[in-house]
């Protein structure tokens, strides 16, 4: 869950203005004390992030008139057995793991992606079952029948988490973003039923790959927050732009187009560092000390002469030296400005911060 | 100046601000009634005071996202979904 948390800083809470997500504590009585616990590490990891108001609190629960809480039941009916159908035609497999001493089944289909749902191993499916073994085809559905109970309360409960989440995103005037492939799927279906008003686009929200954010720690990510301030905007609307242009809405597409854009970025990141680096060059900063050393020096030859016409000429040619040195100095001013916009500094940030804290 | 923080998770952050934070710590003051107790105060201050993100105006020109479940790290619901690398 700390990994989780982490995660969670360096992808949402960098690439939103601001991130809602529900109060774990005072809607909940019968969390347990491990629960507790677990969430308080989660807060303490995102503490800088809570004060600062990038992540906010809404409540977890909410009051709905019978009407509502029929239409969302419905809903959630719906999403369930639509996701239980999409998982058993898809091929399902599985392979039995050992978590401790314990054997384990985890289920597996293109519908979870790389994701996998573990439940304790029964005897029957020990039985059917060598260790760390891919099952697929007939015996694979045979087990997945057999789990069918278990199965079919895990679909029933992402469909409440899509379907309450649909509800929550609507009222909290937010985009709903998630990042598992089976709420992806659900919301989807719910999309389509045109419950909830969510961006319809929402699911080409994808954590785009790029290394150098990948492995922030919340701290860090609210560094880069803070230090390429003026680059998110452009970063954010890059990320939105190019995610919701598809016009292929398949997962492949989505993929395809997120590698492109981080491989777009990780090439204007380079571009950008030359021309970083270039407004700071040795030779820039000897000219410019040059024109100031010329000013200073005229200045006293000037001063020392005693002659008020020299002096006169003297500081006219001190003062277009110092026009001139200014002017360069605004000039690297207002390109590092430009530059410090660009959307890829975002992932410069990341990079230098990454660098200092190795 | 930070931002405000439902009462409840305000308190329960105060009162488990040492860093070295175990399992057992946690247990033991929710074990004590007279904690338990104060911490509902605060949670029920929070649903009835508290400003949720709930009633917040939209802000077009911003990009705000609420986190579905399996984004959110502290939603517990993904103790039976796992990432296996192949």
């Amino acid at each position: 869950m700390i990994n989780s948390a982490h995660h969670f800083a360096r992808t949402a809470c960098l690439y939103a203005d601001r991130v809602v997500i529900p109060d774990p504590f005072s809607f909940t009585i019968e969390a347990t004390h491990e629960e507790i616990f677990l969430s308080l590490e989660v807060l303490k990891v995102l503490k800088p992030l809570l004060e600062a108001g990038i992540i906010v609190f809404g409540p977890e629960a909410y009051v709905a008139c019978g009407n509502c809480l029929k239409a969302a039941n419905e809903a959630k009916k719906q999403v369930a057995s639509k996701l239980w159908h999409q998982f058993t035609h898809a091929d399902p497999n599985l392979f039995r793991y050992k978590d401790g001493r314990r054997w384990r089944i985890a289920f597996g289909s293109p519908l979870l992606a790389e994701q996998r749902i573990s439940f304790p191993a029964k005897r029957e499916a020990i039985a059917a079952t060598r260790p760390n073994t891919l099952l697929t085809g007939k015996s694979a559905m045979s087990l997945v029948r057999q789990y069918r109970e278990a199965l079919q309360s895990h679909f029933a409960f992402c469909a409440h988490s899509v379907v309450f989440g649909s509800i929550f995103g609507r009222n909290c005037n937010a985009t709903v973003v998630t990042d598992t492939p089976e709420e992806a799927v659900g919301y989807r279906l719910l999309d389509h039923r045109n419950v909830g008003v969510t961006l319809p686009d929402w699911s080409m929200l994808r954590t785009v790959p790029l290394p150098a954010l990948q492995s922030l720690t919340a701290s860090q990510a609210m560094q880069v927050r803070e230090e390429a301030e003026k680059a998110l905007p452009a970063f954010r609307a890059k990320l939105q732009l190019d995610l919701m242009s598809l016009t292929d809405f398949s997962d492949e597409a989505e993929e395809k187009r997120a590698r492109e854009i981080a491989a777009e970025l990780r090439l204007a990141a380079r571009d950008l560092q030359g021309q970083l680096a270039s407004i700071s060059l040795p030779s820039l900063r000897r000219r410019e000390k040059l024109f100031a050393g010329i000013a200073f020096a005229i200045e006293i030859v000037a001063l020392g002469s005693r002659n008020p016409a020299a002096i006169y000429a003297a500081s006219g040619m001190f003062t277009t030296a110092m026009i001139a040195a200014h002017k360069i100095h605004s000039d690297h001013r207002e390109k590092h400005e430009v530059l410090i916009h660009q959307p890829a500094y975002v992932l410069l940030t990341a990079e230098r911060i990454h660098e200092t804290s190795g | 100046m930070p931002t405000e923080l439902p009462p409840s998770i305000a308190f329960m952050l105060d009162e488990f601000r040492d860093n070295q934070l175990t399992l057992a710590d946690v247990s033991k003051r929710l074990s004590d009634k007279v904690f338990v107790r104060d911490y509902y105060d605060q949670c029920l201050a929070s649903i009835g005071t508290f400003k949720y993100a709930y009633h917040l105006e939209a802000r077009p020109d911003k990009f705000d996202i609420y986190a579905g479940t399996g984004l959110d790290p502290l939603s517990l619901s993904a103790a039976s979904v796992q990432s296996f690398s192949a």
